[in-house]
């Protein structure tokens, strides 16, 4: 490339974004200097005014943009696809409002995990791996018997299955011990007996609990792991979707690829990963249940970014954006009126009436497109 | 999970703390001040990861859907 070229390029590079940048590259490859001069100059003349004008109200145009798509998906509500993928997700509407309410607690979480690149076309190393992980109890692998004459604890595994798990007796005797912190009386070839010194019948029975949910191989929290094909330059690939999530230690299994593996659930990406990965998984999961409506990026990459402003995952609602707003008026405009305002009085709040719904209720123009302008002397210029 | 994992991790994009000097110099920029900045904890794990400190600006380079990318502040506030 030309020096001079280079230069002039060069010159855009803080005013232009990157990917439009790139692609004038592109097209002004084989023009000289002077034209290319020319055609970046009204590249930016016309990227300036494509820019969003100062003054709009740009949040009110992605909630009405993204509000009158949701009308469109109540229709649409519970609706469960996917079964072939094995594991189900909340979809549609449900989903949306879990999103934007950032609740603690999402219904179906999922975690999306990456096999190592060796072994991720080997289906039957995956499977391990995905066996590996499934949360396996004492109540999935055999069963739980007492003796209430002798007061013991009798472990029957099924021999079939603990053989195809790849477990050995001496560790699910080793897990037992560790939950109920008594030492088996003895480890026979299909049969683990512990004798807790149980004062009466029913704290015996709580042992008997207590043996049957204790954890022998896998991840707490992931009660499912399935295989799910996926289709790439004609390979296919395996990766393992969990029905429950637990991120933190998902990414800890070995073979896995942890850069690659992900989770649904906004809650655990926050907890692990931080507030912009957070972020951009806001925008991945928004996106794709919007996918169908067609709704502008820019709108959903807004919503992402005010729900993440604040340093943590914030509910747009009572809880979050419209309930932490600094002016009291816009705050007792949305609801629950009478706690803000007399909140407010106790403690003696001033309202700086910046915002739109404040100006409304004093009767003020409000400070959106020309109500924005305002008029300023220049004092500099009156004393001359 | 390693610090490794983390920042390398295809949802995390690239965190920097800027100095005193550059961090002024998007201040005035933008013409606002650091409050007015959006925040990231001191208790999330990237800011752990780098080692940053309450009133640290960071500048996370994002990749964008619309730009290519994007340059993005926030600054460190106590959990």
């Amino acid at each position: 490339m030309a020096k001079g070229k280079k230069k002039i390029y060069q010159k855009y590079e803080e005013e232009l974004p990157e990917k439009l940048l790139e692609e004038t590259k592109k097209e002004t490859k084989d023009l000289n200097q002077k034209q290319t001069e020319k055609v970046m100059e009204e590249v930016l003349k016309e990227y300036k005014k494509r820019q969003v004008e100062p003054g709009e109200a740009a949040g009110a145009i992605a909630a009405q943009s993204i509000g009158e798509r949701a009308t469109q998906m109540t229709l649409k509500t519970f609706h469960v696809a996917g079964l072939s993928e094995g594991v189900s997700v909340v979809q549609g509407l449900p989903r949306l409002e879990e999103l934007i309410e950032t609740r603690k607690t999402p219904k179906k979480e999922v975690c999306r995990i990456r096999p190592k690149k060796e072994i991720e076309k080997n289906k039957e190393k995956v499977v391990k791996i995905a066996k590996k992980i499934e949360e396996t109890k004492t109540n999935d692998i055999g069963k739980v018997e007492e003796d209430l004459v002798e007061e013991k604890i009798i472990i029957k595994p099924d021999m079939e299955k603990i053989e195809k798990l790849g477990i050995e007796m001496n560790e699910i005797a080793e897990k037992i011990k560790e939950k109920i912190r008594r030492k088996p009386e003895k480890i026979e070839k299909d049969k683990i007996i512990f004798k807790p010194k149980a004062s009466t019948l029913k704290s015996l029975r709580r042992y008997v609990e207590k043996a049957e949910n204790t954890r022998i191989i896998g991840i707490e929290g992931i009660e499912k792991a399935t295989l799910v094909e996926k289709e790439e330059n004609g390979e296919t690939r395996y990766e393992i979707h969990t029905d429950g999530s637990n991120l933190k230690e998902v990414l800890k299994t070995d073979d896995i690829d942890p850069e690659k593996t992900d989770s649904n659930s906004i809650p655990e990406i926050y907890k692990t990963l931080g507030i912009e990965a957070t972020r951009k998984m806001l925008y991945k999961e928004l996106m794709e249940i919007t996918e169908e409506y067609n709704i502008n990026k820019r709108h959903i990459l807004l919503i992402s970014d005010a729900l993440t402003r604040s340093g943590r995952p914030t509910p747009i609602g009572r809880h979050g954006i419209s309930g932490e707003k600094e002016s009291v008026l816009a705050r007792a405009a949305f609801e629950e009126q009478i706690k803000h305002l007399l909140k407010a009085a106790q403690k003696g709040e001033k309202d700086e009436l910046k915002g739109v719904a404040e100006n409304i209720i004093v009767g003020n123009p409000i400070p959106v497109g020309t109500g924005m302008v305002d008029l300023r002397i220049d004092l500099e210029k009156q004393k001359n | 999970m390693d610090k490794e994992t983390l920042l390398n991790h295809e949802l995390v994009p690239k965190h920097e703390i800027l100095s005193e000097k550059d961090a002024k110099k998007i201040l005035e920029k933008y013409g606002i001040t650091k409050k007015e900045l959006p925040k990231i904890k001191t208790n999330d794990p990237v800011i752990k990861a780098i080692d940053a400190e309450e009133g640290d600006v960071i500048e996370i380079t994002r990749d964008s859907p619309t730009a290519g990318k994007t340059k993005y502040y926030r600054v460190v506030i106590p959990a």
